[in-house]
C-alpha cells in the first residue's frame, strides 16, 4: 500500500483522476503495469485492473445496493468471477447484503463509503485508488473502514489517499506528500514520522 | 365517449415520439431539437422503401429502424458527444442546426408536398361496444405500449439498462467501473431515434408528413414529456395519453380549430401547478 497525504488543494484528488482516466495528465507519462496508459480512455484501465473509488463516494443514489455492485462487475475483466468478488465484498461489509435491496441514496454516509469501496473492488482490481475514504464519516466508522481496507490490502495494491496522516500512515508501505501539485516528501512511514519538516508541511505552518 | 377513446388511443401515437425525447434528455440532459426530423426522416426511408419495394408500410420499418439507428448513433457518438462536453448548449444549437438542414435537404429531394402511406386497413374503422374507432389508432396504440414495457424492462432488467442508467446519474463515476459512457450515448440516441422514426410512419398511415411535419410533433412530444415529467417511462405514456385526450376533447367541444389552442393551455396549467410534471417521481430512471 502506497499512501499520499497533502492538505486540502495539494492535488490530491487530481492525482487520483489522472491514474483513473478521468483526467489528462498537463505533462509527463503514465504507465500501469510496464504499459503506458496515457491518454487511455478511464472504461478501458478498469480492464487492465484499475479501481478508482472517488472522493466524496459518488453512489448510484436511484440504484440499489445490488444494482451499484453489479455496476462494479460491469467491466469484462470482472465479470467471470463476479460472484467471488461479490461474496469477498459482503465479507467485508456484511451491513452490504442486508440492504441490497435497498436504494443507495437511503444508506448513510458509512454505509455509502462501504458500498463505493465494495463496489470498486467488485471489478477484480490489481490496483484501488482510494481517494479520501474516511472524509466525514464518525470516528468508529472510520476505524470500521480501515479495518477493511487493512484486509483489502493483503489481496490488491491499494494507493491510499487522505488527508488525515496518521490513520494512513501505519500501514503504507510508502508515504508521499503532496505540497501544491509538487511531492513534499517521499519515504517510508519511519522516515515520515521523524522527518523535521512534517508539521510544516501538513499544517501548513513553519514550526 | 368516442372522443375519449380515440383521443386516448391517438395518445399512443405521441407517446411513441415522446418516449425518444425523454430517454435522450434523461440521459444526456440534451433537448434534442431534431427529434421531429428523425421522425419525418424515418417516414421518407419508409416511404422509400414502400415506393421502391412494394411492401407494407409497418413492414418498412424493418429497413427504416436500421437505417436511422445508424444514421443517429455515430451522429451522437461523433458530433454531439464532443459539444456536450462543452455544457448543453452547444448540442443544442446543433440539433437545432440538425434540424434546419435536414428539412432543406428532404425539401431538395422530395418537395414540400404532403405525402401519406395508403392501405387497405388504416382508415378503416371498426365498432367495440357501439364505439368507432379507427385501425390505424389502435395499432400506434399498441405499439406505444409494446414501446414502453419494453423501455421499461430494458433499463431494469438488462445489463445495459443499469450502465445506461447510471451513466446518467454520474456518468464519470460509470466510467470508472468500465463503462463506455460515449457509446451508451450513441446507443440511447440511436434507440430514441428510431423510436421517432416508427412514429413517422405512424404519422403517415395515420394523417400525411411533410419535411416541415416534425416541428409540430416535437412541440407535442416536449408537451408529452413536461406533462409526464422528465426520465419516466411510466409518466410518458400517462402524459401522452393525457396529451391525446386533451386534444380530443377540445377538438369536439369547441371545434378543431381550438385542438392547439388547449394543448397549450393545459401545457401551461400543468407548469403553474406542478412544475414536475403531473406524474412526476422524485427518482429519475
Amino acid at each position: 500500500m502506497v499512501a499520499v497525504v497533502g492538505a486540502n488543494g495539494a492535488g490530491k484528488t487530481t492525482l487520483s483522476r489522472v491514474v483513473s482516466g478521468l483526467k489528462a495528465p498537463q505533462t509527463g507519462r503514465l504507465a500501469f503495469a510496464g504499459r503506458d496508459i496515457t491518454g487511455m480512455a478511464p472504461h478501458r484501465r478498469v480492464e487492465l485492473g484499475i479501481a478508482h473509488c472517488q472522493e466524496g463516494r459518488r453512489v448510484f443514489g436511484e440504484l440499489s445496493v445490488r444494482e451499484n455492485l453489479d455496476m462494479g462487475a460491469y467491466a469484462r475483466r470482472a465479470r467471470r468471477d463476479a460472484a467471488a468478488a461479490r461474496a469477498w465484498v459482503h465479507e467485508l461489509f456484511p451491513i452490504l447484503a442486508e440492504r441490497c435491496r435497498q436504494e443507495a441514496g437511503l444508506l448513510s454516509g458509512g454505509q455509502q463509503q462501504m458500498l463505493a469501496i465494495g463496489r470498486a473492488l467488485m471489478s477484480n482490481p490489481r490496483l484501488l485508488v482510494l481517494d479520501e475514504a474516511s472524509l466525514g464519516l464518525a470516528p468508529v466508522v472510520v476505524d470500521q473502514v480501515y479495518a477493511a481496507i487493512d484486509r483489502i490490502r493483503e489481496r490488491v495494491a491499494v494507493l491510499l489517499i487522505e488527508q488525515t496522516v496518521f490513520k494512513s500512515l501505519a500501514a503504507a508501505g510508502h508515504v508521499y506528500v503532496l505540497d501544491h501539485g509538487e511531492v513534499a516528501f517521499a519515504g517510508s512511514p519511519d522516515e515520515f514520522e521523524s522527518s523535521a519538516d512534517l508539521a510544516e508541511v501538513y499544517f501548513g505552518t513553519a514550526g | 365517449m368516442e372522443t375519449i377513446v380515440n383521443g386516448l388511443l391517438i395518445g399512443g401515437l405521441y407517446t411513441t415520439i415522446a418516449l425518444g425525447l425523454s430517454l435522450v434528455f434523461g440521459v444526456m440532459r440534451l433537448v434534442n431539437l431534431a427529434h421531429g426530423e428523425l421522425l419525418v426522416g424515418g417516414a421518407y426511408v419508409a416511404f422509400f422503401v414502400v415506393s421502391h419495394g412494394h411492401v407494407d408500410p409497418l413492414l418498412s420499418l424493418v429497413v427504416a429502424v436500421p437505417v436511422i439507428f445508424a444514421i443517429a448513433y455515430p451522429l451522437q457518438r461523433f458530433v454531439l458527444e464532443g459539444l456536450l462536453i462543452r455544457g448543453i448548449e452547444p448540442a443544442l444549437v446543433a440539433t437545432f442546426g440538425i434540424s434546419i438542414v435536414v428539412q432543406s435537404l428532404l425539401t431538395e429531394a422530395y418537395s414540400g408536398n404532403a405525402r401519406s402511406f395508403t392501405t387497405g386497413y388504416a382508415d378503416d374503422g371498426f365498432s367495440v361496444a357501439g364505439i368507432d374507432v379507427r385501425v390505424i389508432y389502435m395499432i400506434a396504440f399498441a405499439i406505444a405500449l409494446a414501446l414502453v414495457a419494453a423501455t421499461e424492462l430494458g433499463l431494469r432488467r438488462t445489463r445495459f439498462g443499469t450502465a445506461l442508467r447510471a451513466a446518467a446519474q454520474d456518468a464519470d463515476t460509470a466510467r470508472t467501473m468500465g463503462v463506455n459512457v460515449a457509446h451508451v450515448h450513441g446507443v440511447t440516441f440511436g434507440v430514441a431515434a428510431a423510436m421517432a422514426a416508427i412514429g413517422g410512419v405512424l404519422v403517415g398511415l395515420a394523417y400525411s408528413f411533410t419535411p416541415t411535419t416534425g416541428q409540430g410533433y416535437l412541440l407535442r412530444g416536449f408537451c408529452v414529456v413536461v406533462l409526464g415529467g422528465v426520465g419516466s417511462v411510466w409518466g410518458t405514456l400517462a402524459g401522452g395519453l393525457a396529451l391525446g385526450l386533451a386534444e380530443s376533447v377540445a377538438a369536439d367541444q369547441l371545434g378543431g380549430a381550438y385542438r392547439d389552442l388547449a394543448v397549450y393551455l393545459l401545457f401551461i396549467a400543468v407548469l403553474a401547478l406542478r412544475p414536475g410534471g403531473l406524474f412526476n417521481r422524485r427518482v429519475a430512471w
